[in-house]
């Protein structure tokens, strides 16, 4: 670049955004096959480390926030992706170039470190995606295969760098991160996932072969897409990769005992809040990764819907309105369609457009049918995600029952009550479901009037029966799903 | 992208991979495979008595000491076609005593016409021997040793690394020729030298390194061009002393091999050392021109409060009598070193001054001191400058012909700027005032090693408002949760929830209560989520915690080793026996535990003993899990849920429209 002194004092300042603009440009411009000035690729890599310790700040303080979003806001958020997107193409390219010169050692351990910047960069990209559940551009998805491919060619993947990392076991973060990144994990849960993969995810294997023992996810360094579960249907081609998670149960099984012992094995400042978001995040990369899981709880099998869709009817108090205008044969409550994704024993996948996705919100509970006219069944949304350049939001949805019913609920009370004494009631849902191992029964009653009493009369055209809540089985912000035995029959 | 039903050349030929993912695939793709296999190698039968020149490459290995063993080998033929069926990999017959050879080999074929050899097991020898044997009727051979990074051989000598050399044989090349041998101990190996290929040696094959694991990376670098290569008539020896001359000579071949290698080394450090002083002199010659154009730029840059002061001092010290103040203060105008030197006058001394500054270097000029003195007030100058604005990234002009889906982010970029107070004002446009970094305060490759510890996500430290939880015994009581909402602590099960426990642990209460929940209870909590609900992650979530939390009762243990047993979980199984161990010592349920184990996990060592297994009673699982005997409760729900489904309203309604 002309004009430029071989090694300036790079202006790398937290909150500038000429100083990113001018570092990015000088990479996103520059003509094509020549390899960029070594000064600022150096300028480069500082550039990453102050935005790293720049937004490090507001990570942090996002931690200990009772409320994510204020903490956390959407321009934040998107502001990071973008950056970290420009800065991982800048690196991606830099590595690109180099590689195509002759090297000696010292210029090869030079570019295997500065292709370990790309992919954590790619890291970064991800998570911030992830807090806004959206996953990451296909474009950086192509840019982070053609870069591990490239230093696959140059045999650097394993070469041990600076504290031991590897591009192979950065490349596993980002993929590991990625199959996490399903719309389940709040930022708080994403970002401590990216904080105990950084510093436990080592020495992963990430291989041209496949072992079912060991193998759970491939990518394909040929395409511009992230991981996917290795099923029966999925490709392979010779760029495919294998993604062996197995070696990290032993290590999230340990991180849940020491959280158990009041011991956080993750860089942050321990606390409730923060332990409880880690536990959340053990509870789903068990299920993902550890093998005990994965034979104990094997996903059930989704089978395609496309053109169906449901309707739908959000929240509690709308879903017990619903119920009740089925029981009496009142006007249905209005509902909103659902385009359908997929099926399974579980649950279902709908579509939702961009807009209406983002009212739908986690643990969310709601009525749905087929048609109208047909019986409502029960559920609650688990997940939601909507790829980064698509229209459509995927939501996920947990069957809580396929026979719900309205009933009263009067909590019970030992001694006498006046004649004419009416008793208190609360409108509850009985919501059975049949599991594999059987019929569970279960309530669903308002989170404003859990809590109130254990015991409770339920009433049936033949008489009434007493029974005793002695376990919650799923909780969300406006409604508690509890588990009961029948003390007896009045 | 293909799919397994293989219809692509080599799809068919990868027998060995269609088995090996058989457990995922449906029967019928793998009897495809196999059939296309099959066909493709009757295909090649006709043409098999064909003398074709194979060649078999370098191993390449990915795999570490401790791992299964991974590598790749390139082989070419004539027709381009790898038939697995006829690849073999045995043990090299060449090796050196103590090498191993690689047990459980599977072949397959990978990408780019590669052979792959992996094997199932775990490869724990530092010098494993292999031949790759490529054909089916007379094959050609090549062997290969794989070593640790600093592994020596017993009986061979230890030559400089060797690289192994793509070897051309034909079929009607006499039986067992060896193509070429792999590894830095190759030349000693192979015993049939004149077959070989002499080639210039090279560095250490990535098999050496990988398989290493820890190879250092900052070894000295490879002498790829610079150690002399060795003739066929060194090699040559080297193969004949190490095959079959006496201790002694050994000893001495060994000596000089080792001398010939620490000889590359030093040859190879001291290239690194030339290059590192080349690209010093680089950066010198930089900052030498650095320097002469700050020397340029500098008068016109302080002109109004420097040239005086400059004009003065000289006039003061070396100009002659007769130069006029006049003309050096007129002088601030110029710019270029000569017209400063003209600005002085006609004093000779300038004069020559200037002369020198003409013709000669910048170093010349430093020595005048007075030219020193400017110099120094100059840089003073430029430190304040540099206090005052920080240099910045010049950014080249954006060329007006970028594609749309780049200029898409730049006019993002603008639109949305990265939060945190990125705020392109115009003052901010204008003057870029910022505050120095003390990352941008290190000097250049000073941050080189410490930019990747800074990699990792911050530990945060300690606040001093956290204090640690005391260790304890007990779940506490429940009406300790101070941080659980009145309605969330009046839950059922509140009281033993994980939630209720991390507050206890990250948060705790003033004072520390003993347990209400006894381990009966929390056992039949956690029964109640497994059995009724299936829900056997909270159950075994449960059980772990209280497993963690009190180690004063083992019936959370026997629970959770009930789950285990029955969801067939050894991992887990086996972490749990060695904290029971550890708690509990071998106490009377330690045998049955172990044939627990010995069922899911028959050869882990922890449950094997001289003596037999306890036998363990039908009904232990059940007991361990507290199964209740009375079914009433079961019962009556049936009742309950009977009741409702026929006589509510809505079920009607529901059967109605089942029957339209």
């Amino acid at each position: 670049m002309t004009g430029v002194a071989p090694y300036p004092e790079p202006a790398v300042e937290e909150t500038s955004t000429p100083t990113f603009e001018r570092v990015l440009c000088v990479f996103e411009s520059a003509p094509a096959g020549t390899p960029f000035d070594p000064a600022h690729v150096l300028v480069l890599r500082r550039l990453q480390r102050a935005a790293r310790d720049h937004y490090a700040r507001h990570l942090d303080a996002m931690l200990e926030a009772a409320d994510v979003a204020q903490a956390l806001p959407l321009a934040l958020v998107r502001g990071a992706q973008m950056l970290n997107r420009r800065m991982g193409n800048a690196l991606t390219e830099a590595v690109l170039r180099q590689l195509l010169r002759p090297r000696r050692l010292e210029e090869q351990i030079e570019v295997a470190e500065l292709a370990l910047c790309a992919l954590r960069a790619r890291a970064e990209e991800i998570k911030w995606h992830g807090f806004e559940r959206t996953t990451m551009q296909r474009t950086s998805w192509r840019q982070a295969n053609a870069l591990m491919l490239a230093i696959e060619a140059a045999g650097l993947e394993r070469r041990p760098l600076t504290n031991d990392a590897t591009c192979t076991d950065a490349f596993a973060q980002c993929l590991l991160l990625a199959s996490l990144n399903v719309g389940i994990l709040s930022a708080p849960q994403l970002e401590l996932a990216h904080r105990w993969l950084a510093t436990s995810a080592h020495d992963m294997r990430v291989e041209p072969f496949f072992d079912p023992e060991a193998h759970w996810y491939q990518v394909d360094l040929a395409r511009a897409a992230g991981p996917e579960r290795i099923s029966a249907t999925s490709a392979v081609a010779d760029t495919t990769r294998f993604v062996a998670v197995a070696p990290l149960g032993d290590k999230l099984a340990q991180a849940r005992v020491k959280l158990y012992a009041g011991e956080l094995s993750v860089g942050a400042t321990p606390s409730r809040l923060v332990a409880l978001h880690f536990g959340a995040f053990l509870d789903l990369a068990e299920r993902l990764w550890s093998p005990d899981w994965r034979r104990a709880s094997w996903r059930a099998e989704r089978e395609k819907a496309d053109g169906e869709s449901i309707e739908v009817v959000l929240g509690f108090d709308n879903v017990l309105a619903a119920l009740e205008a089925e029981d009496t044969g009142a006007p249905a409550a209005a509902a909103s369609s659902w385009a359908l994704r997929d099926r399974s024993s579980t649950g279902l996948g709908a579509l939702l457009p961009k807009d209406a996705g983002v009212q739908v919100p986690l643990g969310a509970l709601i009525a749905f049918r087929a048609a109208p006219g047909e019986p409502w069944e029960l559920g609650c949304v688990v997940r939601r995600i909507r790829g980064s350049e698509d229209a459509l939001w995927m939501v996920g949805i947990r069957r809580l029952s396929s026979d719900p019913l309205v009933i009263d609920l009067e909590p019970y009370a030992e001694g006498l009550r006046l004649e004419g004494e009416a008793a208190p009631t609360a409108a509850a849902i009985y919501a059975p479901i049949n599991a594999d191992s059987g019929r569970v029964d279960g309530l669903v009653i308002a989170a404003r009037e859990a809590g109130k009493a254990t015991d409770y009369l339920l009433t049936t055209a033949n008489g009434a029966f007493r029974i005793r809540a002695n376990r919650v089985i799923d909780r969300a912000e406006h409604w508690v799903r509890v588990g009961f035995e029948v003390l007896g029959k009045k | 992208m293909k799919r397994f039903d293989l219809t692509t050349r080599s799809e068919s030929v990868s027998v060995a991979l269609g088995h090996q993912r058989s457990a995922t695939l449906p029967p019928g793709a793998v009897l495809k495979a196999l059939a296309s296999a099959t066909a493709a190698a009757l295909l090649l039968l006709p043409q098999a008595h064909i003398a074709q020149a194979q060649t078999i490459g370098d191993l390449d290995v990915r795999s570490r000491l401790g791992e299964r063993f991974f590598g790749a080998i390139p082989v070419r033929t004539e027709n381009g076609i790898l038939d697995p069926r006829c690849i073999r990999v045995v043990a090299n017959p060449n090796a050196p005593a103590g090498a191993e050879p690689l047990q459980g080999a599977r072949v397959r074929i990978g990408s780019a016409d590669s052979v792959i050899i992996e094997t199932i097991g775990t490869v724990m020898s530092p010098v494993v021997g292999l031949r790759l044997e490529v054909g089916c009727e007379q094959p050609v051979t090549r062997d290969f040793l794989v070593l640790k990074e600093g592994e020596s051989v017993p009986g061979v000598a230890q030559t400089a690394p060797a690289a192994p050399v793509p070897s051309e044989a034909t079929a009607a090349a006499p039986a067992g020729v060896e193509p070429a041998m792999s590894t830095r101990s190759a030349a000693a190996v192979a015993p049939r030298a004149p077959a070989q290929r002499t080639t210039p040696r090279r560095a250490p094959t990535r098999a050496a390194q990988s398989l290493a694991g820890a190879a250092p990376i900052a070894a000295p670098p490879a002498p790829r061009a610079a150690a002399p290569a060795p003739s066929p008539a060194q090699a040559r020896p080297a193969l004949a002393e190490a095959a079959a001359a006496s201790a002694t000579d050994q000893d001495a071949a060994r000596r000089v091999a080792d001398l010939r290698a620490r000889s590359d080394d030093h040859a190879a450090a001291m290239l690194a050392l030339d290059d590192r002083l080349a690209l010093l002199q680089k950066q010198a010659d930089v900052l030498k021109a650095q320097l002469e154009q700050m020397l340029v730029q500098a008068p016109a840059a302080h002109a109004p409060a420097g040239a005086s002061t400059t004009g003065a001092q000289a006039n003061a010290v070396g100009v002659a009598p007769g130069a006029s103040a006049p003309t050096s203060v007129a002088a601030p105008a110029s710019s270029s070193p000569a017209a400063v030197a003209a600005a002085s006058g006609s004093a000779p001394v300038a004069n020559a001054g200037a002369a020198r500054q003409g013709s000669s270097g910048v170093l010349d000029v430093l020595t005048d001191w007075r030219v020193a003195a400017g110099i120094s007030a100059l840089l003073l100058a430029a430190l304040g400058l540099k206090l005052r604005r920080r240099p910045l990234f010049q950014a080249p002009q954006r060329q007006p012909s970028v594609s749309p889906a780049r200029a898409t982010p730049w006019a993002r970029a603008t639109s949305e700027p990265p939060e945190g107070a990125v705020t392109a004002t115009a003052s901010s446009l204008a003057y870029d005032k910022t505050q120095q970094m003390p990352s941008v305060a290190q000097p250049y490759g000073a941050d080189r090693t410490t930019e990747l510890h800074a990699a990792a996500p911050i530990k945060v430290d300690q606040t001093a408002e956290w204090v640690p939880p005391p260790t304890t015994d007990t779940l506490p009581l429940p009406e300790a949760a101070g941080s659980l909402s009145p309605a969330g602590r009046a839950l059922p099960g509140a009281g033993i929830s994980r939630e209720f426990h991390i507050t206890q642990q990250f948060q705790p209460a003033a004072e520390r209560v003993v347990a209400l929940s006894s381990p009966e209870e929390i056992v039949q909590q956690a029964r109640t989520h497994y059995m009724d609900d299936g829900d056997v992650f909270r159950a075994i979530d449960l059980l772990e915690m209280a497993v963690a939390a009190r180690k004063d009762s083992p019936r959370p243990f026997q629970a959770l080793f009930a789950i285990y047993r029955r969801e067939t979980m050894p991992e887990r199984f086996q972490r749990l026996a060695l904290a029971y161990r550890g708690s509990f010592g071998q106490d009377e349920h330690w045998p049955v535990i172990r044939a627990l184990g010995q069922d899911i996990d028959p050869a882990n060592p922890l449950y094997a003993g001289e003596d037999a297994p306890a036998k363990v009673p039908e009904d232990l699982i059940e007991r361990w899990l507290g199964v209740p005997l009375d079914f009433t409760a079961h019962l009556l729900a049936n009742e309950m849920h009977d009741q409702l489904m026929s006589t509510h309203p809505g079920l009607k309604r529901r059967k109605r429209l089942a029957r339209e």
